[in-house]
């Protein structure tokens, strides 16, 4: 870092000082009007202090690293991390603010320890439902001790990423998949390379190198396809996501989407573990797909479009998303649909599915289990409602269970039932 | 399932200060042409709003504003008593007792009491030599409009120019 780099920051003045300044000169003005000389010297500490705060703040710009990571287990995430002090002033006057990131909330206020050249931390939210979430890097600025200037720290603040799930999402990668064919041209070869056994052909990714690439298979179906190796593979999945809207408010969307997030993000990571290839598709108006492939660069394409899933407002027709899932995925592959159910269309959705070669299991995570404030009305009216609610949703997924086995998520915090279904291969294909 | 509850309670720094303050406040009252009774519960008063306003946690937003009522109690109590070398001296020492009543906040951290004081000893340098100064100078009301224009205009000159820090740090430092 050159010396020219080291100049500390514009010095920033806090609401605080511009409270004590209008204050101090209130006090001014109000000891001229009144002849009262006490009011000054009251007065005048108050006035002088924000430029001895400046005055003591740092010459040289102070840098600090931030390293940090995400603990904890269930709804409790626990974030500790550390501010390392690169050169510059003194650390013991850096003040760090957090901010809890939306859908969370604060167990515990923060907890700091100062040592000589870094800075402790620990954090406890607590999360009402499953979800991912990305922590904004905290504030670090120089600050004197009443607050009244501060100066930011410069130095590396990297994002974090926070993953909660239920906890049988561990026992998931135990299921046994079925296999399927990927696309017209594949067929069982000798060795290629030296990474591995061929197992299968996919669409080509941008970074594959050309010895990867299927040069057959791509002059026959006209768009590049590559090879790809795996030794203890166990299967094939399609996690499909239903992001149409579910009219119970922008409030309740987002939920179910966070919610859906870190089911699709869970289960994806659960499969891609024992080496299954996994595919990944949204719904709204349109279908969005990655197709099914393996590997630890997959697993991040994956969580890339997994957490680029939005909430759809224009509902698509159902044939279209049966229709287009035969572009990139081959039927008979163990398809798991996460919708809430709350459509008149997704019986249609179902069938249409089951037509086109994708039999669903449904996991269909309850909007009632959501903590919607009902605002306009009364205690006893929620519960009702919140009862009725119940009700017609039971009715209507017994209705759906005639074509997919549906599994009604609404204890956020456990998969047992998912994988109880997914355990029975009976179960997975009949109603 | 629900998050764990958390409570704000007085720190021990905080109820410290706040006695200082309250006591300074009191003897400041003694000066006061109020009732006794009334000026006293006026320098308790204002303390007392203002720790409850800094200290509740449902009062967020008010929180910042917790220094007006002690800032009107002693704008009461001042404007009642009669101006001398002695009241001067108190009401500045009230100042920096609020300073330290601040530095007491809890959103500041623990040890920002310990780590002020040598930011409040600086103001009080500052005050000492206005006080004394003041001793040697007739007490006129006129002397004190110009001196309170003085010190706006200082203090605005100041603010400028520490806004613009390379204004004030041009030199490269020899060491790199």
């Amino acid at each position: 870092m050159s010396a020219t780099d080291l100049s500390p920051s514009r010095i920033r003045w806090s609401s605080r000082t511009f409270l004590l300044l209008a204050v101090g000169i209130a006090l001014l003005l109000i000891a001229v009007g009144t002849r009262t000389s006490a009011l000054i010297f009251f007065g005048l500490p108050l006035l002088v202090v924000p430029f001895v705060a400046a005055l003591g703040s740092p010459r040289r710009a102070v840098v600090a690293d931030l390293t940090w990571q995400a603990g904890g287990a269930g709804p409790s995430v626990e974030v500790s991390g550390t501010v390392h002090a690169r050169h510059g002033g003194d650390i013991s006057q850096v003040a760090i603010t957090f901010e809890t990131p939306a859908d969370l909330e604060e167990a515990a206020p923060p907890t700091l320890r100062y040592r000589a050249d870094a800075i402790d931390f620990a954090l406890r939210w607590w999360a009402p439902h499953p979800m991912i979430g990305r922590v904004p890097p905290p504030s670090i600025s120089w600050k004197d001790p009443l607050g009244l200037v501060e100066r930011e720290v410069e130095g590396e603040r990297p994002t974090l990423i926070f993953e909660r799930y239920p906890p049988e999402l561990h026992r998931l990668g135990t299921v046994r998949l079925d296999r399927t064919l990927l696309l017209p041209g594949e067929a069982r070869s000798h060795r290629v390379g030296a990474s591995g056994e061929f197992f299968g052909i996919r669409d080509a990714a941008p970074d594959d190198p050309p010895r990867r690439i299927n040069w057959r298979a791509t002059a026959r179906v006209g768009r590049r396809l590559s090879n790809e190796f795996e030794l203890d593979r166990t299967g094939d999945i399609l996690l499909l996501v239903d992001t149409r809207s579910v009219l119970l408010g922008p409030a309740v969307d987002d939920a179910l989407i966070a919610v859906a997030r870190a089911a699709a993000t869970g289960i994806s990571a659960a499969f891609l573990r024992e080496k299954a290839r996994v595919g990944f598709a949204t719904f709204g108006e349109f279908v969005d797909a990655v197709p099914m492939a393996t590997g630890r660069g997959h697993r991040l394409r994956l969580q890339a479009a997994i957490m680029a899933m939005r909430r759809s407002e224009v509902a698509g027709p159902s044939e279209r998303c049966a229709a287009t899932l035969n572009r990139f995925y081959p039927p008979g592959i163990t398809t798991i649909l996460i919708s809430p159910l709350t459509g008149e269309a997704d019986p249609d959705l179902l069938v249409y599915l089951r037509r086109r070669g994708y039999p669903a299991i449904v996991l269909s995570p309850s909007p009632l289990s959501l903590p919607v404030p009902h605002a306009a009305l009364a205690p006893e009216a929620a519960e009702l409602a919140q009862r009725l609610g119940a009700l017609a949703r039971r009715r209507r997924i017994a209705r759906l269970w005639s074509h997919s086995p549906v599994i009604d998520w609404s204890d956020f915090w456990s998969f047992g039932e998912l994988v109880r279904v997914l355990r029975q291969p009976s179960r997975r294909r009949v109603g | 399932m629900s998050p764990p509850s958390r409570a704000l309670r007085p720190s021990a720094g905080s109820i410290a200060t706040s006695t200082i303050l309250a006591l300074i406040l009191l003897v400041f009252s003694t000066t006061s042409r109020y009732p006794t009774l009334l000026a006293v519960s006026i320098a308790l008063g204002g303390v007392a709003v203002g720790l409850a306003l800094r200290e509740l946690s449902a009062l967020d937003l008010l929180r910042p504003f917790a220094v007006l009522p002690i800032v009107a109690a002693f704008t009461a109590l001042a404007t009642s008593a009669s101006s001398t070398p002695t009241t001067d001296l108190i009401g500045g020492l009230g100042g920096l007792a609020l300073l330290l009543w601040m530095a007491a906040g809890p959103e500041l951290g623990p040890r920002a009491i310990g780590r002020s004081l040598s930011m409040i000893a600086s103001t009080g340098l500052v005050l000492l030599i206005a006080w004394t100064s003041s001793l040697l100078l007739p007490r006129s009301p006129a002397l004190l409009g110009i001196g309170g224009a003085l010190i706006v205009a200082v203090v605005i000159t100041v603010a400028l120019l520490l806004g613009r820090p390379d204004l004030i740090d041009a030199e490269t430092p020899a060491t790199d």
